[in-house]
């Protein structure tokens, strides 16, 4: 862990303790020896005591050092949490996205706290991740409530730069597209998108993607870009209600993907795709190929929840709007929202 | 027949020029687009399939005159002198319409309170519903300080771009 803190920006305060921490170990993974406590003091205009807290609250988060009496502290070991540092470190060069992190331990909803900052002009930088280690009310459509314990990747993607509001909703899809690229790299899993944009595994849900959106005119002031991902929990241990219809990366596969290699493959995927949407380029077309490849909707019988009323038929396309085709026999209905029902 | 993105791009177009007018002809549509009179009305020659078929739709938000409102709205005789109060009225009048495709819903979810009802006082900022298109939330705003009057679509409903959602009265 002694390569050099890449030459990105760096992080920008949101809350001033958080960033002092981030702050620290950026500069402890930059050195290529043991920090003092006293330089460490002075180049944070913080105290020594304050230097100990923070050195503790990152042991305390599974970080290791190696301390030497009047020599300081070096990072041994870094754990494998979304921080804005260790984050940085791994991300591809062109990638602007998850430059700035906002962690917490936990929070109610990564969704609620962008959108919070977002509403109240915090000057949150575009790309953003706002993350979680657990969320006591992450929700899905219509605030359904989504299980989110340790061990998964609960997270939000901050879009600030506009996009046009006709092509927002392509936002959600291509999303799909990236993360099924990045769980298929880290995980072997075959993956499979149920529209317009769950991920499931063996037919069980692995994950979703729910995006907020605040409009001015014609484009979006901002859209935030929630993904929860069942990684490293145990699926066993889901609420009874769910366990028939979701699963996780660890109960399939047995193993534990590393979040912040995953997250960087998964930004490096997502990136160019978001600014492609966000100019107003073909966006989600140029995967649609790969989001019909994937997906398990297309060709099937499906029932499918308008809200007002329910239609069956088969799903017979998907056009490069992300509008699903459903033949009931009678007539093509367009679907743009709803719920599909196996 | 043209979609709704066609119609903005000619919208856009047509702001962008001096042209007044333009009218469209094919096989099975006619299109116009005026600009002292911000309408557009499609007229489907034969059975057409959607709801861009009803004429009613308007795709402009400001300056919409009365034929423009839905056709409840509209129905009756309408004599010169309600056209007049209409007209007047629609000073104070605000129109919220769809910025996007997608579903309406007046709630954040089935069983939380509606946003607005009529009657309800609302500011700028306030939300008065969500439009959903593949779980892309999107919450829209009053834009302007007054009172809902009306609702014009239902909850679950399918709606348009430019489809007009709420009457405002602005105070």
């Amino acid at each position: 862990m002694q390569q050099s803190a890449s030459k990105r920006p760096t992080h920008t305060p949101v809350t001033s303790e958080n960033s002092i921490r981030d702050s620290i170990v950026e500069y402890l993974l930059g050195a290529d020896q043991s920090v003092s406590g006293e330089l460490l003091s002075h180049e944070f205009g913080i105290t020594r005591a304050a230097v100990w807290k923070h050195i503790h609250a990152l042991e305390e988060m599974g970080f290791q050092f190696h301390r030497r009496h009047g020599v300081g502290y070096r990072i041994e070991r870094t754990p494998d949490l979304l921080l804005g540092p260790l984050l940085r470190q791994r991300l591809h060069p062109s990638v602007r996205l998850g430059e700035h992190v906002i962690w917490k331990k936990e929070t109610t909803s990564t969704n609620d706290d962008a959108v919070a900052l977002l509403n109240a002009k915090m000057g949150i930088p575009d790309g953003t991740i706002v993350t979680a280690l657990s969320q006591s009310g992450g929700r899905g459509r219509h605030g359904r409530r989504w299980s989110s314990p340790e061990g998964g990747l609960w997270q939000s993607i901050v879009i600030t730069k506009p996009v046009p509001l006709q092509r927002a909703s392509s936002l959600t899809l291509v999303t799909s597209v990236a993360v099924r690229r990045a769980l298929e790299k880290h995980t072997q899993l075959p993956i499979s998108i149920k529209w317009p944009n769950d991920l499931l595994c063996g037919g069980k849900k692995l994950g979703g993607i729910l995006a907020e959106v605040k409009a001015q005119g014609e484009t979006t002031s901002y859209a935030v870009i929630g993904i929860g991902l069942n990684t490293n929990v145990d699926a066993s241990e889901f609420p009874k209600e769910i366990q028939a219809t979701s699963t996780s990366v660890w109960s399939e596969s047995g193993r534990r993907i590393s979040h912040l290699d995953f997250e960087a493959d998964l930004l490096k995927e997502l990136d160019p795709m978001i600014s492609h949407v966000a100019v107003g380029g073909a966006g989600f077309s140029l995967v649609s190929d790969e989001w019909r490849q994937a997906s398990a909707t297309l060709g099937q019988l499906v029932r499918v929840s308008l809200g007002d009323r329910i239609i069956e038929g088969r799903a017979v396309e998907l056009d490069d709007d992300g509008t699903l085709h459903v033949d009931t026999g009678q007539e093509v209905i367009k679907v743009l929202s709803g719920d599909v029902l196996f | 027949m043209l979609k709704i993105g066609e119609i903005r791009e000619l919208i856009r177009l047509l702001d962008e020029t001096s042209i007044n007018e333009l009218a469209i002809e094919t096989e099975d549509m006619k299109f116009r687009l005026k600009k002292s009179d911000p309408q557009v009305v499609m007229v489907p020659q034969q059975g057409t399939y959607g709801p861009l078929a009803n004429p009613s739709i308007p795709v402009v938000d400001s300056g919409m005159s009365q034929s423009t409102l839905p056709q409840k709205e509209n129905r009756g005789d309408s004599t010169p002198s309600d056209s007049a109060s209409m007209t007047q009225a629609d000073d104070s009048l605000h129109i919220i319409v769809a910025p996007m495709v997608g579903t309406f819903y007046r709630a954040p979810s089935p069983d939380a309170p509606v946003y607005v009802n009529p009657g309800s006082k609302v500011s700028e900022k306030s939300v008065v519903c969500i439009i959903e298109a593949m779980k892309l939330m999107n919450e829209i705003e009053a834009e302007v300080q007054g009172e809902v009057i009306e609702i014009l679509a239902e909850n679950g409903q399918l709606v348009e771009y430019g489809q007009p959602l709420f009457r405002i009265r602005r105070s």
